[in-house]
């Protein structure tokens, strides 16, 4: 027991001696917290249809007036500066140096919405309103007697409080705890290349006990780099994480356990840092941070896309983690806790296994 | 000339980590992932709205394939009765449930009884309460006219509409939200991939190396420009492969032509080598260049995947100082319709950067050899 705290304790001095180290894994997840809440922060805005005004010019390549002459009557609460276009050409113009934010060209038959990348509000308002004003034209088309609508849909509006730094203050933590594999990887590389796992094992330690240190080290050397980075979350950007902390804690601790797990496995398996950390570098961590929505909210319907979707840890996670405080569901965090517990002793299990085999060889 | 010859083969060997099949698979198995990965990205210019049909009946199939004719709608269909919790999740920006009696409600002008709507934004919330009434008011009255074959009718009236684009100024109806973030991942995995080129200078001074090597004719300037071409190469060759693949595989279009796409990324490849290698330079340390690169290519791609037009104004000002967002913006030109000789403002900032951090990196070497 004592050789096994011994080795503990040598593991986290030996990843902690480096102190710019350290402090560039607390320091750069902050920046990193802080630039995307405030570079993402339009993206979880709610409100960028509440407009005052549109520019919109139009251009009439048919003698047809239908739409136009519905979009000057139309009664909304968005006021129309229209003006009528000559050519396409001199549309687009206008749209490029912005006396214009949308324009339309009836053709025969069709209607085609123009605008910049930077009024796609705009664009979609416009874009509406004309889907609108069809329905109602092809609606006098076919129904004889068209009366005008009476009962009005009423659509319930939820106020959402999520926010950039929510989403961001969860995603960048889980995508960091993902980073924990690499440090297995440098013990192990540091250890196996200096023979200090077999003079260890010549002391008396159990090669098992000495796996099992280096794990325990790891996930130590974690929670040093996570602690601050969750303290920032809570406390400075104000990240909500529910009411259901003690599950979103075991879950994510599952995680790194399971992370440093994967790490000593592909440690084991390849024998070398440079491949391993090509392999987690370049696959595995932006695979499943891509999946896991770390970069980018990602939703999808599509049974085989969602499936791959799931296949991330991080995605399990999220979801758990988003629908626990803002739906007060825990399922996924439930669940997801299980499959990480089952992932560990399967890794475990493995890492024993293949820990026997190289003492045999 | 010979010795950076014979140093950039050895270095094209070790970043190959001397197996075609590991280079192969490290190469293509990203690009295959994000190409992938990059068609799962819903259109930013669309509402997207999630409804679940609870009446699965003819009527209501032709409410959906009405609100999936709409243009500025993405329509997702899901059996799943937890709608509300999507919307407050933020996942869609609507959701709408068609409820079980929807035809006699329909029928009967009881609007509010046949579905129910959840939208997050009030502004879009109005329109979609007018789309949704003025479609079902004219399914009653196309069914209290013809009891009979009102299902025609209403098909009837559905085809009669004419048709709404979404038109870019390039005047094609392409959806570029895929684009754009693949391209943004084109260049994550390009960062990604320079970190392991930089990393060749951090080995070879851990082994002593750069010291031997130094001490035969090979000189600090030599051995970086070997380091620098063996990396560029490499993601070069990673580059071609991601549009060639992109290009067989998906019917992505990027914008501009795959030549002009490729300047564009080579360009940026040089900058991603010399950010890489100024790290390792500056840090001396591989961890820790390795962290920084790691986060760099984080952000550059945040940069890179956040349309202009939805940054914060100051983002706005960061962000045009930042390589990455004159890529894009040289993409957003070319899908405008404009040829790449319009942003050749763009080009010729990047490679001015790539160079200046060229000299910094000689400089800190020379003085750092000269120390030594």
């Amino acid at each position: 027991m004592v050789v096994l705290f011994t080795l503990i304790k040598q593991g986290i001095n030996f990843q902690l001696r480096d102190k710019n180290w350290l402090i560039f894994n607390i320091v750069f997840p902050i920046a990193l917290l802080l630039m995307t809440s405030y570079f993402m922060k339009n993206n979880f805005q709610t409100d960028g249809m509440n407009l005052d005004t549109v520019k919109i010019g139009i251009c009439n390549e048919t003698s047809d007036t239908i739409y136009f002459d519905a979009i000057r009557n139309l009664e909304s609460d968005v006021d129309f500066e229209i003006k009528e276009i000559e050519t396409v050409n001199d549309g687009k113009e206008l749209i490029k140096c912005g006396e214009l934010q949308v324009l339309l060209i009836q053709k025969d038959e069709e209607v085609d919405v123009y605008s910049g990348d930077e009024n796609y509000i705009e664009n979609v308002y416009v874009t509406a309103v004309i889907e609108n004003i069809e329905s109602g034209i092809a609606s006098g088309k076919v129904a004889i007697n068209y009366r005008p609508v009476e009962n009005y849909i009423s659509a319930q509006y939820i106020e959402t409080s999520f926010s950039s730094s929510d989403y961001y203050g969860v995603v960048i933590i889980t995508m960091m705890v993902l980073y924990v594999i690499i440090v297995p990887l440098c013990l192990f590389s540091y250890d196996f290349d200096n023979q200090i796992v077999q003079r260890v094992c010549m002391t008396g330690v159990k090669r098992v006990h000495y796996f099992i240190a280096r794990i325990i080290s790891s996930v130590i050397i974690e929670l040093i780099i996570i602690i601050p980075i969750f303290l920032f979350s809570v406390f400075v950007l104000r990240t909500n994480w529910g009411s259901h902390l003690l599950w979103v804690i075991i879950s994510m601790l599952l995680t790194i356990i399971m992370a440093v797990m994967l790490g000593t496995v592909l440690y084991m398996e390849l024998q070398s840092y440079e491949k391993c950390l090509l392999i987690v570098q370049t696959i595995i961590i932006p695979v499943w941070s891509f999946l896991g929505g770390s970069y980018i909210k990602l939703n999808t319907n599509n049974p085989i896309i969602n499936a791959v979707l799931w296949l991330s840890p991080l995605r399990w996670l999220n979801q758990g983690i988003f629908r626990s405080v803002y739906v007060n569901n825990n399922g996924i965090l439930i669940k997801y806790s299980l499959i990480a517990g089952v992932a560990i002793v399967l890794l475990g299990v493995i890492l024993v296994l293949r820990s026997g085999r190289r003492k045999e060889q | 000339m010979k010795m950076i010859w014979v140093l950039l083969k050895n270095n094209i060997k070790c970043l190959t980590s001397k197996s075609p099949v590991f280079f192969f698979m490290f190469i293509l198995l990203p690009v295959v992932i994000s190409v992938g990965i990059s068609l799962l990205i819903p259109s930013k210019k669309n509402m997207n709205g999630i409804v679940c049909d609870y009446s699965d009946s003819q009527l209501s199939g032709e409410i959906i394939e009405s609100l999936y004719m709409n243009a500025c709608l993405d329509l997702t269909i899901s059996d799943s009765a937890k709608i509300e919790n999507e919307v407050r999740l933020g996942n869609y920006n609507f959701g709408i449930i068609i409820n079980y009696n929807f035809d006699e409600a329909v029928k009967n002008y009881d609007f509010g009884d046949a579905v129910e709507v959840y939208c997050n934004s009030e502004g879009f919330g109005k329109l979609l309460e007018e789309t949704l009434s003025l479609e079902l008011h004219t399914f009653a009255e196309i069914i209290n006219q013809n009891n009979e074959e009102y299902i025609e009718d209403i098909d009837e009236y559905l085809n009669s509409k004419d048709s709404i684009y979404m038109v870019n100024m390039d005047d094609s109806t392409n959806d570029y939200t895929a684009t754009n973030m693949l391209f943004s991942f084109i260049i994550m995995f390009a960062f990604l991939r320079t970190m392991t080129g930089a990393s060749l200078v951090t080995k070879d001074r851990e082994l002593g190396v750069y010291t031997r090597i130094l001490m035969t004719d090979v000189t600090v300037c030599q051995y970086y420009i070997a380091n620098i071409l063996s990396s560029v190469l490499v993601v070069l060759f990673q580059n071609v492969a991601t549009l060639c693949l992109t290009v067989l595989v998906t019917d992505i279009e990027f914008g501009g032509t795959i030549g002009e796409i490729l300047v564009v990324l080579s360009v940026l490849s040089i900058i991603a080598v010399a950010l890489g290698d100024f790290f390792v330079v500056c840090t001396d340390n591989k961890e820790i260049s390795n962290i920084l690169s790691t986060f760099v290519a984080i952000i550059l791609l945040m940069t890179g995947i956040v349309p202009k037009e939805l940054l914060p104004k100051t983002a706005v000002i960061i962000s045009s100082v930042i390589p990455t967002r004159w890529a894009v913006n040289c993409l957003e030109n070319m899908q405008s319709g404009e040829p790449l000789t319009g942003s050749i403002i763009y080009i010729v900032m990047m490679l001015l950067c790539a160079a200046i951090l060229f000299a910094i990196i000689m400089i800190i070497a020379n003085r750092k050899s000269k120390n030594n």
